[in-house]
């Protein structure tokens, strides 16, 4: 960890260097694309010799890997994004850079963490740096309220997760996540601190992957926020939260605790058909998107539900490859709006996208692709990602929670539909151009082979997570 | 162009699969397989057997009539057209060749994207509406069947120790069944994938996306949706559901054989009475996919054989008929029946095609129709004489409503499109151009070819049927080896 928080800190420093002097775009972007790939090296070269660091408190395992990749894969592409976007570009890149990269690191952090301590810290480096990066947008009035919207919340959730963990250290005397596997004695005899404390660490997990009922700012930030920074919320954010949630359902602690599973299995169902049927109404696309997120984050929760149970890795790795999968179909669509965006809020309402599809062919397939993706059709990873998902909570014994999936991505089917419909069935209504230049075509072009390469080939980027996972469970 | 010259040279191919299978084995012939998912036991596993052989025939003979057919109708944004067909034949091809159930889930979704974009970008006015509606429709019987071939998959890893979505491997499965109650698994699953195939047939009562898509779809495509994709679901139940739930579907065989005796009857009412061609016609599919249905659930060898046949009949006839009725509303934009009349005197050419397609369509013997009902018919009749009996009225009001929309549109005085005075488009109503001839003969043809011969055609598909019928609680279907043409065994 420490060779890959420098590794991602060298372009940083750099970059705060220059930053009095406000270097080129391209230099910045150049110094920080290099810094993410040099991690990104040392994340598959040096991290699994390192095994464990800091007696524990850091582990660079296969499940480690492969996010921290996502998470770098994610953090290129949404700089490439802020480059080249109406409401990023320009004056404060080099801020922006070094924001992205900050919180990126805070997110290397919570992927690897075995200590919740050490989970808060990257938290709150990952969140700090998302405060500022919402209000960095030059849109005045509405980044500004997403920000402040967000700190207030945010910092709310960070604080109940951080008395979460007071209250598990409490009771158990040790903050590690592997330790807790031994704790479920403890929990069966009613322990109220462990429990409270683990349902508070819970309710701030919850809150930062927008499950129900703590994802009503999800809707109000990703509008508000510059659309290159909600899509490096809408993904990096979740692949971490996720892989934190995964760890601590692996530890099968919560078989002791029916309840928290239960519980759970509501949330899944209420946020599932909460974000989808909301999503029908949307006329804005950032917000249909955002409530689409929402579902998404309940389809990854009936994973992660399964994972709570099972002993084999299927349950685990097919969560972990959704949320990859799920990252780079939603990239994708936040890189179209990012296209066609102008400032102050124009042409962000489905209306907008009439027509579209032929004048511009290369992002008409790519929306129509990650709708597609995004609604769990064929040959994309959207269905992979919901065949894993709900094959592992079939296995698990979840029947009722795959067939309420089942249902929603129905529903969902419709909404994404309606963009599809105005795409290439409509004729247009506004003229609607470009604003954003080659980078976002670019960010564009690779989510849509990915989305399709990791739904045809699904075994290729399937296999690492499931290797990955069968280590880790073999320590348990 | 191009399209076309590739569509030809892809019929070319099956034609020399045609030439090298051999009929009288039931086994699968040129099985290809290659690992895709290992973790999961999937493969890309593809084969042909007697039941699938005239489909894939159907596919690729259908296919560039189609292009052909678009040559003029089509005229905006024709490379994107194009790239939808081709799309949507390998979905279809797939759909019946492969021979892993979550291939098979991957084709039969696939299908949907080109198909939802053929009718929502060239359809007509209410385009949007009709394919969001075929769309959602469709997705909702699938998406049951998926977690089905979930369920299957985990019941092949309890009874055989190994995770695989191989269909040859489901046939061995055991599935609970309990008699006496609708929620065993097997019965769910049965209905799971039933729904699934019922709903793209479609059977009564799930038919109302049916006349919604074709009236608003493009010529080309309704005459994909009828001539090919309707068959997806009768294929699906006689490769999937019925042999794999063996127990379930003769327990609720009556159901669906009554489901289709209603549909029988309700489309042919319904069509009789549709003001607009295409609607007309598209009732009538409901119609005969009713008689498919009816074959396949008697589950005996003239019933089953007279299904897989009608649904070649089906094809030929019915996507002849869209054809023609697409020539004449390109001609004159207008598919409402009591506009015209006379028709016969104006376009001798297009009336005698259009009286061959009707024969077929009504089974007149001598034509492919009559084959295929008959054989129904008579398997119905040894399962059950009142079925057979309400089966067989559906005959003459098949003839009734295709008649009588033959005497509308052809006989008679004028109509107002026709007529001399009050239309405009009195220019354009030239007869058939060699192009359209040359669309419609090799349908002809196969009309009459397929009606007086139909041992050439039933010769290859015997004794997968035979083995179907007498095997199909205990489906055991294997691979063949030796074949020339696979390049993979299967390990």
């Amino acid at each position: 960890m420490t060779i890959l928080s420098l590794f991602a800190c060298i372009p940083i420093s750099i970059k705060v260097l220059k930053g009095n002097k406000e270097p080129s775009n391209a230099l910045t972007l150049t110094i920080a694309i290099v810094g993410i790939i040099l991690s990104g090296v040392a994340a598959v070269l040096v991290g699994p010799s390192l095994g464990a660091v800091y007696g524990g408190a850091l582990i660079f395992d296969g499940m480690a890997s492969y996010s921290n990749l996502a998470v770098l894969g994610i953090t290129i592409f949404s700089l490439l994004l802020s480059e080249s976007g109406v409401n990023t570009k320009g004056t404060s890149f080099a801020e922006h850079t070094f924001l992205i990269l900050l919180s990126a690191v805070g997110m290397l952090t919570l992927t690897s963490s075995n200590d919740l301590i050490v989970s808060f810290i990257g938290l709150e480096i990952m969140s700090i740096a998302l405060y500022v990066l919402i209000g960095l947008g030059h849109e005045q009035l509405y980044s500004k309220e997403a920000a402040f919207k967000y700190f207030i919340l945010g910092s709310f959730a960070s604080a109940i997760f951080l008395f979460g963990i007071a209250l598990i250290f409490g009771a158990t005397g040790s903050t590690t996540i592997s330790s807790l596997a031994l704790q479920g004695p403890l929990l069966e005899s009613r322990n109220i601190l462990l429990l409270l404390g683990l349902m508070l660490l819970l309710v701030g997990i919850g809150f930062k992957v927008s499950l129900f009922p703590f994802h009503t700012w999800t809707p109000d930030v990703y509008q508000g926020a510059p659309t290159s920074v909600s899509a490096f919320m809408a993904t990096g954010v979740k692949v971490v939260m996720f892989t934190v949630f995964l760890r601590l359902a692996m530890t099968h602690l919560f078989i002791s605790a029916p309840k928290i599973i239960s519980t759970l299995q509501i949330i899944a169902v209420l946020t599932m058909t909460v974000g989808n049927v909301t999503a029908i109404v949307q006329e804005n696309i950032k917000r249909l998107l955002a409530y689409s997120s929402i579902a998404h984050a309940g389809y990854i929760l009936v994973g992660i539900i399964a994972a709570c149970t099972s002993k084999s890795p299927e349950a685990a790795s097919a969560t972990l490859f959704y949320v990859v999968g799920y990252s780079v179909m939603n990239i994708g669509a936040f890189a179209i709006v990012n296209v066609f965006e102008k400032e102050e809020r124009g042409n962000l309402s489905i209306m907008d996208y009439c027509g579209l599809g032929y004048k511009y062919p290369l992002m008409g397939i790519g929306l129509a692709a990650f709708m597609f993706s995004l609604a769990g059709i064929p040959p994309t990873v959207g269905f992979m990602g919901k065949f894993y998902i709900f094959a592992a909570a079939i296995k698990e014994g979840y029947l009722g929670l795959a067939i309420i999936g089942v249902v929603n991505s129905l529903i969902s089917a419709y909404y994404y539909l309606r963009i599809l419909v105005a795409l290439y069935m409509k004729e247009p209504v506004f003229e609607v151009t470009p604003s954003a230049g080659k980078s976002s075509s670019f960010v564009v072009a690779a989510t849509l082979i990915l989305t399709l390469a990791m739904g045809i080939l699904s075994a290729l980027f399937y296999a690492p997570a499931l290797k990955g996972v069968t280590q880790l469970l073999a320590l348990h | 162009m191009a399209a076309l010259v590739f569509s030809v040279v892809e019929f070319v191919v099956s034609l020399f699969i045609l030439q090298s299978f051999d009929g009288a084995s039931h086994q699968l012939q040129f099985s290809e397989s290659y690992s895709w998912i290992p973790s999961y036991g999937i493969n890309y596993f593809v084969g042909i057997d007697g039941i699938s052989l005239w489909l894939v025939l159907l596919t690729t003979f259908l296919t560039p009539i189609t292009i052909l057919a678009s040559w003029n109708s089509i005229s905006e944004k024709v490379k994107s057209f194009h790239i939808c067909i081709f799309i949507l034949e390998t979905a279809m091809l797939g759909t019946f060749l492969a021979m892993d159930a979550v291939l098979f889930y991957f084709f039969w979704e696939l299908m949907l994207i080109p198909m939802y974009l053929l009718i929502g970008v060239w359809g007509g006015e209410r385009r949007i509406y009709a394919s969001v509606k075929f769309f959602i429709y469709t997705m909702v019987g699938s998406v049951f069947m998926l977690l089905a071939i979930i369920a299957l998959m985990y019941y092949a890893k309890s009874q055989t120790g190994v995770l695989t979505s191989n269909i040859l491997d489901f046939y061995k499965l055991q599935i609970p069944f309990d008699q006496g109650t609708f929620f065993c698994p097997q019965t769910l699953m049965f209905f799971a994938f039933a729904l699934a195939f019922a709903i793209k047939v479609p059977m009564f009562p799930l038919h109302t996306w049916l006349p919604d898509a074709h009236v608003q779809a493009p010529t080309p495509g309704s005459i994909i949706l009828a001539g090919i994709m309707l068959k997806m679901g009768t294929y699906g139940f006689l490769r999937l559901a019925i042999p794999l739930f063996p127990k379930a579907a003769a327990q609720y065989g009556w159901l669906f054989i009554a489901l289709a005796l209603v549909g029988i009857v309700y489309g042919a009412l319904v069509a009789m009475v549709q003001p607009d061609m295409k609607k007309l016609v598209a009732y009538s599919s409901v119609s005969h996919l009713g008689y498919v249905i009816l074959g396949l659930f008697t589950l005996n060898s003239q019933g089953v054989t007279g299904g897989l046949y009608q649904m070649l009949n089906h094809g030929v006839s019915t996507g002849g008929l869209f054809l023609l009725v697409g020539m004449i509303y390109e001609r004159t934009h207008s598919r409402e029946i009591s506009k015209y009349g006379g028709l016969a005197k104006v376009l001798p050419l297009f009336a005698v095609s259009f009286f061959l397609i009707t024969i077929s369509s009504i089974a007149v013997p001598g034509t492919n129709g009559f084959i295929g009902e008959f054989l129904i018919l008579m398997g119905t009749f040894e399962k059950s004489k009142y079925a057979a009996v309400v089966a067989v009225t559906g005959v003459i009001w098949g003839a009734v409503y295709m008649l009588w929309l033959y005497k509308r549109v052809f006989f008679g005085k004028a109509g107002e499109l026709i007529s001399e005075e009050g239309h405009e488009h009195k220019h354009a109503l030239l007869d058939l151009s060699p192009r359209e001839v040359a669309v419609i003969i090799p349908l002809v043809i196969f009309v009459f070819w397929m009606g007086l011969f139909p041992n050439h055609f039933l010769d290859k598909s015997k004794a997968s049927i035979e083995f179907f019928v007498t095997q199909h609680d205990h489906y055991q279907l294997t691979v063949k080896t030796g074949d020339p043409l696979s390049p993979v065994a299967r390990k």
